[in-house]
């Protein structure tokens, strides 16, 4: 392998890692919170997607509006799921198997509604005019938008970043995630702050969606094919931690990366497993999990 | 809990015992009744699809009801069941025409795999397993498409699977022969997975799902229970995958997609879990709205995914639980199931 095609294939990892990164904090964020996971997010994941396509490629519309379009769409969609169904479940006190069979459910109605919206063939976006072609890197040309996908997801961590450490709000998250009672005891509305979090992480992967549409095909079973690199991704970085979801998604991605050029893309998302199964033989907790995971 | 257990369980026994007999009777009677008729085929098809599909039911149901291990990855055991009973028979070339050998060694891969996922699953928390079972399942399907070592046939599967004799003297070869195969192995299975719930080893499982904690301090290590579960669930739900392929005479990659994972879940929540005999009438319901929802609505599936979200929301305890309530409460009105039902 030439140094330049070693280095395209490390640009390649990096911008498949941006998307799992996107996808990961969004669920990762919502488990530290409540103590759940959201099996529809392969779902608002998708419905970014086909909301973007809709928008560029049936309505003729700019790919910049359909970014925050999707994201807010996905917010609202994902906090009417946790007001109607998830907190209710809590309320009830119910088992956390309910949260997770109630947005499994959730997630087979959205990918019907959505082939029954758009039909079950793959479709492929566009990427905006501007950012077509390719840049001249010195030694490697790279596709421009794929660059901005790095940029842009680049830039929504560090949003992430500065809304839970600078922002009274981040504050009052991350002291529901240490303790929920004892933030709650001193008048933190814990619930209200589950609901945007969990709308906050949908959104995010409405943008993931949107994002991933040029570059990967848009079609109804996306949903459920990147979720299993995406987990993969969760419990190597430890359940919980956003700087693990970053670490472990950039190399989740370089494995994803060069075990396609090298080998096949089967046998890479295999090889993701495999790196897995190692994490949990010898670090169950993940690389940066805090706390007794483990009983 | 142990108490309300033998509390309820004097009244609970005579109405089971007595709605098992019907459903048995009924599963005998079945195709003698309608075999002169046109559609006696599909009919025991349907039906044998039904039990192996109960049977599967059954399995998942003593890992997520009775153990309380929410698994998404069960498919697993569907796929690899059918798989070593396809290679053993068709890809060997060993010219093997018997079904024992084949069933046999799909229960012990069944078991195996078990002990697999059960040992990755005992290093995470409870949530967690959802994530760590999904990406087994779906990882061992990229394995059986992309067949780097050449034996499962990639996205091809195997075809041509013979369903001649089981141990050398019962012809299971026609369509009804085969039907009461099915129902031997079905009810067998669920002799034993009684046996196993109502043994001690049951109620560890049964104390695990309520208070693992507690079950700990007890004495008992709660993480090699919980392998244990998965090796047996993984054993029943193997066999269930190698009836299917002997059913279909054929296994694709497709055996191994989430999609049976989902469907034991639903089949599980829909019937009741915890009660095995829930998902055994929670798979023929499922199967019987599929055979009538498929043919006229293409996407029928949005039904199977409301009915989880209706099921988990307003009926998180089953069909079966509310379909004994009504039935017991009519004979004898007591406080058992009060009790029982104070729990929720």
């Amino acid at each position: 392998m030439t140094f330049s095609a070693f280095l395209i294939q490390f640009l390649n990892g990096l911008t498949i890692a941006s998307i799992y990164i996107l996808l990961a904090s969004g669920l990762t964020i919502v488990f530290g919170l409540q103590g759940i996971v959201n099996c529809a997010h392969g779902f608002f994941y998708m419905l970014g997607a086909y909301l973007s396509f809709m928008m560029v490629q049936q309505l003729g519309l700019s790919f910049w509006l359909a970014l925050p379009v999707a994201f807010a769409g996905n917010f609202l969609l994902g906090v009417g799921l946790e007001f109607l169904g998830i907190r209710r479940l809590m309320q009830w006190g119910r088992e956390f198997t309910h949260n997770l069979i109630l947005t499994l459910g959730f997630a087979f109605v959205g990918q019907e509604v959505v082939k029954i919206i758009w039909g079950a063939i793959a479709q492929l976006a566009q990427p905006p005019a501007a950012l077509e072609g390719l840049l001249n890197l010195g030694p490697v040309a790279y596709p421009k938008y794929w660059l901005f996908v790095m940029g842009f997801t680049v830039l929504v961590m560090f949003g992430l970043y500065l809304f839970f450490l600078r922002t009274g709000m981040g504050i009052l998250v991350r002291s529901i995630a240490l303790n929920s009672e004892v933030s709650q005891a001193m008048g933190t509305n814990a619930p209200r702050i589950n609901t945007l979090i969990f709308g906050l992480g949908t959104g995010v992967a409405g943008i993931a969606g949107v994002l991933a549409g040029p570059i990967l095909s848009v079609d109804p079973n996306m949903a459920f094919e990147l979720l299993m690199i995406v987990f993969v991704v969760i419990i190597f970085g430890g359940m919980g931690s956003l700087v693990g979801v970053l670490v472990s998604g950039v190399i989740i991605g370089e494995v994803i990366a060069f075990g396609t050029a090298l080998m096949s893309g089967m046998i890479a998302k295999i090889l993701a497993f495999a790196v897995m199964i190692v994490v949990l033989i010898f670090r169950p907790l993940g690389l940066f999990g805090r706390g007794a995971v483990v009983e | 809990m142990e108490m309300e257990r033998s509390l309820h369980q004097g009244s609970e026994k005579k109405s089971l015992r007595f709605l098992w007999g019907i459903i048995l009777l009924a599963l005998i009677l079945l195709p003698i009744a309608f075999r002169a008729t046109p559609f006696a085929d599909y009919l025991t098809y349907t039906v044998g699809r039904m039990m192996i599909f109960g049977l599967y039911a059954m399995s998942y149901d003593l890992l997520f009801g009775y153990t309380g291990i929410f698994s998404f990855g069960h498919a697993t055991f569907w796929g690899c069941g059918g798989y070593s009973i396809g290679i053993l028979m068709v890809r060997s070339g060993w010219q093997i025409t018997d079904a024992f050998p084949g069933l046999i060694l799909a229960m012990l891969v069944g078991v195996g795999f078990g002990w697999a996922m059960g040992f990755l699953c005992s290093r995470v928390g409870p949530v967690a397993i959802f994530l760590v079972t999904f990406a087994f399942s779906q990882s061992l399907q990229l394995l059986a498409f992309s067949d780097p070592l050449k034996i499962t046939n990639a996205e091809d599967g195997i075809t041509g699977i013979p369903r001649e004799t089981f141990l050398g003297l019962l012809p299971i070869k026609s369509e009804m022969q085969y039907y009461y195969f099915v129902l031997a192995v079905l009810v067998l299975s669920i002799l034993v997975l009684n046996m196993i719930i109502r043994s001690p080893l049951g109620d560890v499982f049964v104390g695990i799902r309520e208070n693992p904690l507690r079950v700990r301090f007890l004495g008992y290590e709660v993480r090699y229970y919980r392998i244990v579960a998965f090796m047996i669930s993984g054993a029943f739900a193997s066999l269930a995958g190698a009836l299917t392929s002997l059913h279909e005479r054929a296994v694709a990659p497709e055996m191994l997609s989430w999609f049976f994972s989902g469907d034991a879940v639903l089949f599980t929540v829909l019937g009741g879990p915890g009660t095995l005999i829930g998902p055994l009438l929670g798979a023929a319901i499922v199967i019987i709205f599929q055979e009538i929802l498929s043919d006229i609505f293409r996407n029928w599936l949005i039904f199977l995914g409301i009915s989880y979200i209706v099921l988990i929301m307003f009926l998180p305890k089953g069909l079966f639980p509310l379909f004994q309530r009504l039935y017991s409460g009519r004979r004898e009105p007591q406080a058992a199931e009060s009790v029982n039902s104070q729990k929720a």
